[in-house]
């Protein structure tokens, strides 16, 4: 299971945990790779809106739909050389994160999309979850934006797709050693961006 | 080292960011698998290349005696073992290419425990300076030594290593009877991961290589080295 999941509801995403958990991904993959395209079926529809999510967030904006699509005609190509039990959630992820930033080199230009609150910043999350100001919120966020590329990327990966630090290296395709370092300095360098007000509370003093 | 507020804010902050909604997953689904039958798009073929390297197959009498997808994957472009050869363009270059994925520096003992093939030393140069493992679990070992560096890997469908060549720059060979390609001039090399993916930051310009393939393993000989150098290097590759 996804750890979190129960926890997210934005936005539509996750969707489908209540119909599809029935197949565990190991014998979905399995029978995909053995040529049962229903089984992959599953798969496209189980993590659709989480590929969605990944490639808008790394970047592809409004070419997401076709960057998944892309990506997961890729990855069914790529099947054969799928470790046995290996997660395939990382794995696919690699995959969006790659597709997404090929759409980035063949268009020849460095686009960074600019991240955005959803509107009407409402709280959606239950009551006694700890409540970050709305204000704290967007000005974390246009610190966020001011940040290059590879720290949003690892920020992305870590706390906006709730990946575990080994999932945000198999998806970045860094070594673990550069998530840990590239995040670290990410954070710092968001208290540096941040009104000094703000970076005490980020900061937690 | 965890700084749970940080962590909260900027986990809250995931969740109130705005992401357009995705496509039905139903629709996604059914749109994926009407493309599962396209021909994939190849890079750009070496056709004078293919054609000798297929002549000399031919008269090696090795010929065809391969797999139908091998076979395919011969005529679309060339690929010996694991590296495909192209003459495409090549991306930029990094300034300092990073080390491959996962690269690490082992004992020769400790590399023969983690590959899953049998490494072979060329006696020519004796034990190398060092060995390094790429990719993890391993995908491919290269041996390290003043000036020559010699890479192993099974290479069996998937390639491993893009190089992108010019018109010229190839000359079909043999080492130990097996079809080999030599490689006199510099040129740009890619390393591709299981994705068949190309990794920009580790792309590097390669010194003269020579490249066979020999029981589904795949084997680079590179550095300043003539062609006959090179190939005498690869004929004393023992286990």
């Amino acid at each position: 299971m996804e750890p979190g999941a129960a926890r997210r509801c934005i936005n539509g995403w996750p969707r489908r945990t209540d119909t599809d958990n029935q197949t565990p991904d190991h014998d979905a993959v399995a029978s995909a790779r053995a040529g049962d395209r229903d089984a992959y079926a599953l798969l496209v529809a189980r993590y659709g809106a989480l590929a969605h999510r990944t490639a808008y967030l790394l970047g592809a904006g409004d070419d997401a739909e076709d960057v998944v699509q892309e990506a997961f005609v890729k990855a069914y190509r790529a099947l054969p050389t799928f470790r046995d039990g290996a997660p395939f959630r990382p794995w696919l992820l690699r995959i969006v994160a790659n597709e997404t930033s090929n759409l980035h080199r063949s268009t020849r230009r460095r686009r960074t999309l600019e991240l955005r609150l959803v509107e009407p910043d409402i709280d959606p999350v239950v009551p006694e979850q700890v409540a970050v100001s709305a204000a704290t919120r967007a000005a974390v966020l246009a610190a966020v934006n001011t940040l290059p590329d590879r720290d949003r990327q690892v920020l992305t990966c870590r706390y906006f797709l709730d990946l575990t630090e080994a999932e945000t290296a198999e998806v970045l395709a860094w070594p673990r050693g550069s998530v840990k370092s590239r995040l670290s300095r990410a954070i710092v360098k968001l208290r540096r961006v941040l009104p000094a007000g703000l970076a005490r509370e980020v900061a937690g003093d | 080292m965890t700084d749970p507020v940080t962590d909260d804010v900027l986990r809250d902050l995931g969740e109130h960011l705005h992401v357009p909604a995705g496509p039905d997953p139903d629709v996604l689904a059914l749109a994926v698998l009407g493309r599962l039958d396209e021909v994939p798009r190849r890079p750009l073929v070496v056709t004078r290349l293919v054609a000798a390297v297929l002549a000399l197959l031919i008269t090696l009498g090795v010929a065809m005696a391969v797999s139908p997808r091998v076979r395919a994957s011969v005529l679309e472009f060339l690929r010996v073992g694991g590296v495909e050869l192209n003459q495409a363009p090549a991306p930029p270059l990094p300034s300092g290419p990073e080390p491959l994925p996962q690269e690490r520096t082992v004992s020769l003992d400790l590399a023969r425990d983690q590959v899953g093939f049998p490494l072979r030393v060329p006696a020519a140069l004796g034990d190398p300076d060092a060995v390094q493992l790429a990719g993890e679990p391993t995908r491919v070992v290269s041996l390290i030594y003043a000036g020559v560096r010699v890479d192993q890997f099974a290479g069996g469908l998937d390639p491993m290593f893009r190089k992108f060549l010019g018109d010229d720059d190839a000359e079909p060979t043999t080492v130990d009877g097996s079809p080999a390609v030599w490689l006199p001039d510099p040129h740009p090399v890619f390393y591709l991961d299981r994705d068949g993916v190309s990794h920009e930051q580790s792309a590097r310009l390669s010194g003269s290589t020579l490249v066979w393939e020999r029981d589904d393993l795949t084997y680079r000989v590179e550095g300043e080295l003539t062609r006959e150098q090179a190939v005498a290097i690869g004929e004393s590759l023992e286990d």
